[in-house]
């Protein structure tokens, strides 16, 4: 006797499928060991970096080393930074968030298709809540590494009552906000790349030389038809130059550019997607 | 409403076609065969009914609606040939998870995993991971996620594929029982075991699928017995078969075996048959009406 039950709603199978990518990446060993290697390495650069250098500039030594973290740290005068700290693992996480995320999002269904197992979930949920229950996740282990490492700064900061809890913790938020914002377009990237590679090694090399040509492309065409310059916003990685140029809570504004790269780069992976045989 | 109806379905990989363009209808009820040499498309067909493909062009309806309808989940069950489980999760949580895609509650999920893998003789591992149990087992597990919510229709692509005979013969009494309320299409290379299963064939060679008529059906007057004699004496009970008044035609394909074609309205000719054996002192191992699928499909192709 069959005992059909209505099968879940769209959202609600993106959601099934999102838990199920969760609960089982953290039950493997190998993600575990990235999960505990991220907070190792992040201690180190709190302790030895975002610490050290903040201890530098404080001091106000005229030695080589503060001038070089100064100099590097120029947003410090441009930005209304509650704290060093938060300043420094601003700096930090804006330039290592691209190859972390990338690096997390490598395997996005590549295992899975190369497996078959794809086979089991597409027979009974709809292909595309099937991506999108893994970008969940994926967007929800960025949302996490970012959470640790920008409160274990705000922590610090807090510990050595060298901001204010108020102005800090607002700053914390909205850094928050926008390195999660910034590192979704390379969740859409590794999927998309995922979908014509058949291992994870392949998938980031695939999306770091597309980028790349992509960027060099766009920079040659634009010396023919200028306009065409513009395209290079679309590529993820692009930040909008405001970022650079004001403080935390005036850059909100820019999150609007990288959830544009996501939304096309995602459509881009989702058509393909549909087509695909698994 | 059909089963499955496919419609001037055809799949090219690039200048390969791997299905010529196909019409087929059929109704729910006894098991179902595919049957095809190695590269035949066997696979491909299969894949296109599960919408693991994209067909090149025509159309697949299953239960009446378009395979990639939102009411066809939980309808259609499958087991992909060569898929492996998730080494991280054990069998229970991820049958479980299956179940919850096809609209169980958490709890019920869970009960119907553990209903389905027991029935496949899983009870006690129900928390192993893939990698701790045996290939065969693992087979088992994958036949038992086909079967979750008893779905009306189960694809099985080689279910028995590298199973030892015990459980083969598991699945295949599973199959049996099953097959009273739902309609299993079971593809495999096994003929003798599809032979047991199936009474509807579907034939498929190099790209052209076909429905197999079984020779019962189709020689009209003219009905065949196969005998496997116990030793090399095949020639000698030949000599004597013009003795019985039914008889028309025999053939030996080795010392032990004759394939003898008389008139199908001699009812009692295998009664004879063995009385002549009996006579002439000549001991048989297997006497069978009709002739295997295997030889059916063999005879059909010459």
């Amino acid at each position: 006797m069959n005992t059909l039950h209505a099968p879940p709603s769209f959202l609600r199978a993106c959601f099934l499928h999102a838990s199920y990518e969760l609960k089982r990446r953290f039950s493997s060993l190998k993600w575990l060991l990235f999960g505990g290697s991220f907070v190792l390495a992040w201690g180190l650069v709190l302790r030895y970096v975002i610490l050290a250098s903040t201890r530098l500039i404080e001091e106000g030594e005229e030695n080589g080393l503060s001038q070089l973290i100064l100099h590097r740290l120029e947003l410090l005068q441009r930005f209304d930074w509650p704290s060093y700290e938060l300043a420094i693992c601003w700096y930090i996480l804006e330039l290592f968030l691209a190859p972390l995320v990338m690096l997390l999002s490598a395997d996005m269904l590549i295992q899975d298709r190369e497996a078959r197992r794809l086979r089991f979930w597409q027979a009974r949920s709809h292909r595309l809540s099937i991506v999108l229950g893994r970008c969940l996740a994926k967007a929800a282990i960025l949302a996490s590494l970012v959470g640790i490492a920008v409160f274990s700064t705000l922590a610090l900061t807090l510990f050595r009552q060298s901001g204010t809890v108020e102005a800090s913790l607002g700053a914390a938020i909205v850094m928050c906000l926008l390195l999660f914002c910034l590192g979704l377009p390379y969740i859409a990237l590794m999927l998309l790349s995922g979908l014509f590679c058949s291992s994870a090694i392949r998938s980031l090399l695939c999306a770091f030389i597309g980028l790349l040509l992509a960027g060099w492309a766009l920079s040659f065409l634009s010396n023919f038809l200028s306009p065409l310059g513009l395209l290079d916003y679309l590529l993820p990685g692009t930040h909008s130059p405001v970022l650079d140029q004001c403080s935390a809570s005036e850059c909100l504004p820019a999150i609007g550019l990288p959830l544009i790269q996501t939304t096309w780069v995602l459509l881009l992976a989702l058509w393909f997607w549909r087509r695909q045989d698994i | 409403m059909s089963l499955l109806e496919c419609k001037n379905l055809s799949k090219r990989f690039g200048q390969f076609e791997a299905l010529k363009p196909t019409n087929l209808t059929l109704e729910k009820g006894s098991p179902i065969a595919l049957i095809g040499p190695n590269g035949a498309g066997k696979t491909t067909f299969f894949s296109l009914l599960c919408n693991y493909i994209q067909a090149s062009s025509g159309e697949i309806r299953i239960l009446g609606e378009p395979i990639d309808s939102r009411s066809i989940q939980g309808r259609l069950g499958s087991l992909p040939q060569d898929a492996q489980l998730d080494r991280e999760l054990n069998i229970v949580q991820q049958l479980s998870f299956l179940a919850r895609l096809q609209g169980f509650s958490k709890a019920a999920a869970t009960q119907e995993a553990e209903r389905v893998l027991t029935l496949v003789d899983l009870g006690d591992s129900l928390t192993k991971k893939p990698q701790e149990l045996s290939h065969g087992m693992n087979k088992r597990v994958l036949f038992a996620q086909a079967l979750i919510g008893n779905p009306e229709l189960v694809l099985l692509d080689e279910p028995t594929a590298g199973v030892d005979p015990n459980n083969a013969r598991m699945i295949r009494n599973i199959i049996e029982q099953q097959s009273q309320q739902q309609t299993f299409i079971i593809s495999s290379h096994n003929i003798a075991e599809l032979e047991k299963l199936c009474q509807r064939v579907l034939y498929i060679e190099q790209g052209i699928l076909r429905e197999h008529q079984s020779q019962e059906q189709s020689t009209g007057n003219r009905a065949i017995i196969e005998l496997e004699l116990c030793s090399d004496q095949a020639q000698l009970v030949q000599d004597q078969l013009h003795k019985l008044a039914a008889f028309q035609s025999a053939s030996s394909r080795n010392p032990r075996q004759l394939s003898i074609r008389y008139d199908a309205f001699e009812n009692t000719f295998d009664q004879k048959l063995l009385a002549l054996l009996a006579q002439q002192g000549i001991e048989y191992q297997q006497l069978k009406k009709g002739l295997s699928l295997e030889e059916q499909l063999f005879a059909e192709k010459n």
